[in-house]
């Protein structure tokens, strides 16, 4: 028996010969995955190309023109799947297979409860005593019967890099389509509507270059709205005329106070043509508002020439800083009449609206041409809703909860809420309620005085016995002279010895 | 003594001990039915020199079985019932007045049941607490102490402790110092329904089968010290102090449930007792050295004695199994 043995060297050397078929077995897998990985950048390589070209399609019913240049796109294209090329180089980089994880992997394929990696450990070990020995040997004697059942390499798949051609090709084909993809004009005909671009530049002399560069993919109606108001109103004149494209169709649609009217008919309506009608002013305006272009911002530093419009047309008109506000003619001069009353009542779609701020701002100019600042009564809301009313604490928020310390909702436990006891508490014992109810009834009762039986006084009797050892007192020096000296003149008296 | 011919004598140790392990078992369940993974732990204890506390419904054999492996294992076999109004010197033993030849009389002391081999403690949560820690010192210090006189007590020495965990009025519960004395606690189950038929069998025939003696006091010894000689390699044992570490609560890899519910984790003593049952399983398995296998089937025994349930979970109804079940689950084997 002791002839079949090998020496720890030749254990170590045979631990050794098992560990690395199962190591290269182990990077096989890993290269295999890796191939699997690089026909994965099949997805990333199209993913791009088909979002540009979803976009470009999207934007280009908006009118908006998304198309880049070849090489631009085709640099975006490479990103992601080189980004993940890196990202699995480094994976695999970072990837190797000791021989004591191999062994242990081989332990668990073969179940042979860690015989080889104990063994592979033991092997290490300058003093081997009988048992690692013995367990170096059990190890081999388990690796040499279980040689049948070992795990075989895996074949090596030949790489097929034809998804990866075909993603290419794919890629290439819908950046073309992307870039083939061009903007709805979404306008009137060309020739009505150059014109009325030309009429809109007429009328807004300070158009940036770059709006004017925008091109045929600007939409004409939205320039329109974004001009100032007295330029609307000369642009509306001039294209009163004309066909109605459905740009204005869809403004009558939102706009029926302004349909089938005049230029100066609608000029009024987007002025001052709500008099006398200030409780639904907003909403009729609501209809342009919608249609009011994001270019307006630019608009406004021009307040000097629209005042200088202003003063052109002031004559017919009572209030221009009212105007398009419906607060006009037939109006209180206080700021505070019914106009403001009526702007109360707007509904909250018009708050809710980005763009607002710019109507913010013109109506702040407003304020100061009517003499001073005033109140924006335009944003004020019901008042929050502060109840603080006690819910027998089912943690649930109510309807009427907004968050601000109403009923229910976590805040609740902020402020008053917190100090009474009715308020829910996250309970520290994690166990079940006690069932039941318990009822605790306080009553207030005034403390009675109680008459205590009488113990009768009792003169104490001599001292029997020896009392024991009795810690004397410190005594301060001057009394206790007194009390040696009366108990000495007690004793010439022939008092108690 | 070259290498080959170490590992040859390891072999053969390891060989004997599966053999004799298997004799005692086999002679054992010549009268116990069923009650296998009991009587491996049981012996486990035994040959990982420690004390076992064996817990179960009445009926179910726990004391039979600790007669049977006493039996089987020829070492000196004593029985104690515990009672509440027992007192140490009931056990450890006391001086008595006996008669001389001279006619005179003098004071001799007489051992008391705790001075054996393999001790039947029965329903030791029946005594009182100054009656259990006289346990104590008996079992850790393997000797007692009695006045001024010191006794030493013979090894192999192994309590086996049963308890009833379902009448507790008038018992007192073990402290958790005593338990933690315990290497093992086995928890003992109803037999499977078809040993139920063998168990009727041997009972009720009038001819119980008598155990036979196939060890000796000195081969468990020699045994115990090949078991302590099984090397544990480094996984297994960082295994087991991750499991032990994992049932504290607080720890890195406590679970959910360690951290609720448990009061008190076990202590360093629980890796000592894992690892000593672990070797003992080892070799019963036929294998040279301890594996992670071999930690996790003797975690429950070790460690579920050794942790204490605080107020939550015992409202909630946990169970110091289902703790170490969680912790089995959630602490992993460390990588190789």
């Amino acid at each position: 028996m002791t002839d079949d043995r090998k020496s720890p060297e030749q254990l170590r050397e045979a631990l050794r010969q098992l560990a690395e078929p199962v190591a290269q077995d182990v990077q096989a897998r890993h290269v295999r995955d890796e191939t699997a990985a690089l026909r994965g950048l099949a997805w990333p390589t199209v993913a791009f190309p088909l979002g540009y070209l979803v976009l470009t399609f999207l934007f280009s019913r908006a009118g908006v023109d998304l198309r880049m240049p070849w090489a631009l796109l085709l640099a975006l294209t490479a990103v992601l799947p080189i980004w993940r090329v890196l990202r699995r180089r480094e994976a695999a980089r970072a990837l190797r297979v000791r021989e004591v994880e191999a062994l242990s992997m081989l332990d668990r394929e073969l179940d042979l409860s860690d015989r080889l990696s104990a063994a592979h450990e033991f092997s290490g070990d300058q003093d081997l005593d009988g048992f690692r020995l013995a367990a170096m040997h059990d190890a081999d004697r388990r690796a040499r019967e279980a040689r049948g059942r070992m795990p075989r390499p895996l074949p090596r798949e030949p790489e097929n890099a034809a998804p990866m051609w075909l993603a290419g090709v794919a890629a290439l084909c819908l950046l073309y389509l992307a870039t083939q993809v061009t903007p709805v004009d979404r306008g009137a005909p060309g020739g009505a509507r150059g014109e009325r671009q030309a009429q809109v530049a007429a009328a807004e002399p300070r158009e940036e270059p770059r709006d004017e560069g925008a091109g045929p993919e600007r939409e004409p109606p939205r320039v329109e709205a974004r001009q100032p108001r007295r330029a609307q109103q000369d642009a509306s004149d001039s294209s009163a005329g004309e066909d109605e494209n459905p740009t204005e169709a869809q403004r009558k649609g939102r706009n029926p106070m302004g349909s089938g009217r005049s230029a100066e008919a609608r000029t009024a309506a987007g002025g001052g043509s709500e008099r006398g009608q200030p409780s639904n002013q907003a909403q009729s305006t609501k209809g342009g508002k919608a249609q009011k272009p994001k270019e307006k911002k630019k608009d406004k530093p021009r307040a000097d020439e629209r005042e200088r419009a202003d003063e052109v047309e002031k004559p017919p008109q009572e209030s221009g800083s009212t105007q398009g506000r419906g607060s006009g003619k037939g109006s209180s001069k206080s700021p505070t009449a019914s106009p403001w009353s009526a702007k109360d009542q707007v509904v909250t779609d018009e708050e809710e609206d980005p763009d607002e701020d710019e109507e913010v701002d013109d109506e702040n100019d407003e304020s100061k041409a009517r003499g001073g600042v005033q109140p924006n009564l335009r944003q004020r809301k019901p008042p929050v809703n502060r109840d603080l009313q006690i819910s027998m604490g089912n943690g649930q928020p109510q309807d009427d909860a907004n968050g601000r310390g109403g009923p229910g909702g976590p805040k609740k436990q902020r402020g008053v809420a917190q100090l009474v006891l009715g308020v829910t508490f996250p309970d520290h014992v994690s166990a079940k309620p006690n069932p039941g109810i318990s009822k605790i009834t306080q009553e207030r009762i005034e403390p009675q005085a109680q008459q205590g039986d009488q113990v009768p006084g009792e003169s104490r009797g001599a001292r029997a016995a020896p009392m024991g050892h009795l810690t004397r007192r410190a005594l301060p020096p001057w009394m206790q002279d007194i009390v040696r000296s009366f108990y000495l003149s007690l004793r010439e008296e022939g008092g108690p010895q | 003594m070259n290498a080959n011919e170490q590992a040859e004598v390891a072999e053969r140790d390891a060989q004997r001990f599966r053999d004799v392990h298997d004799r005692i078992k086999r002679e054992v369940q010549r009268f116990i039915v069923g009650q296998e993974p009991v009587l491996d732990a049981a012996l486990t204890a035994l040959f990982a020199g420690g004390h076992v506390m064996l817990e179960g419904v009445p009926g179910l054999g726990k004391t039979m079985l600790v007669k049977s492996i006493g039996q089987a294992v020829d070492v000196p076999f004593s029985r104690i019932q515990f009672t509440p109004d027992m007192m140490p010197a009931d056990i450890q033993g006391t001086n008595v007045l006996v008669d001389t030849d001279g006619g005179g009389h003098e004071l001799q002391f007489q051992e008391g049941p705790l001075v054996s081999s393999l001790v039947l403690a029965d329903e030791i949560n029946r005594a009182t607490p100054r009656t259990q820690s006289a346990l104590l010192e008996a079992m850790q210090e393997r000797q007692i102490s009695v006045g001024r006189r010191t006794i030493k007590l013979q090894e192999p020495y192994c309590v086996m402790a049963t308890q009833n965990p379902v009448e507790q009025e008038g018992t007192y519960p073990l402290p958790e110092a005593q338990l933690d004395r315990f290497l093992m606690k086995i928890v003992v189950g109803y037999p499977k329904i078809e040993e139920y038929e063998a168990i009727v069998d041997r009972t009720t025939a009038g001819q119980e089968p008598e155990v036979s003696k196939v060890s000796s006091a000195d081969e468990i010894l020699e045994l115990r010290k090949v078991a302590l000689a099984v090397p544990v390699p480094q996984r297994a044992k960082r295994y087991a102090i991750h499991l032990v570490v994992g049932a504290q609560p607080g720890s890195e890899f406590a679970p959910k449930s360690v951290n609720e519910f448990v009061a008190l984790g076990p202590s360093p003593r629980a890796v000592q007792a894992l690892m000593l049952c672990s070797k003992v399983r080892a070799l019963t398995e036929g294998r040279f050295a301890v594996s992670v296998d071999d930690v996790k089937a003797v975690a429950h025994d070790v460690l579920r004695h050794r942790v204490l349930i605080n107020f939550h979970g015992q409202a909630d109804g946990v169970t110091t199994d289902r703790v170490v079940a969680e912790v089995l689950g959630h602490v992993q084997p460390p990588a190789a």
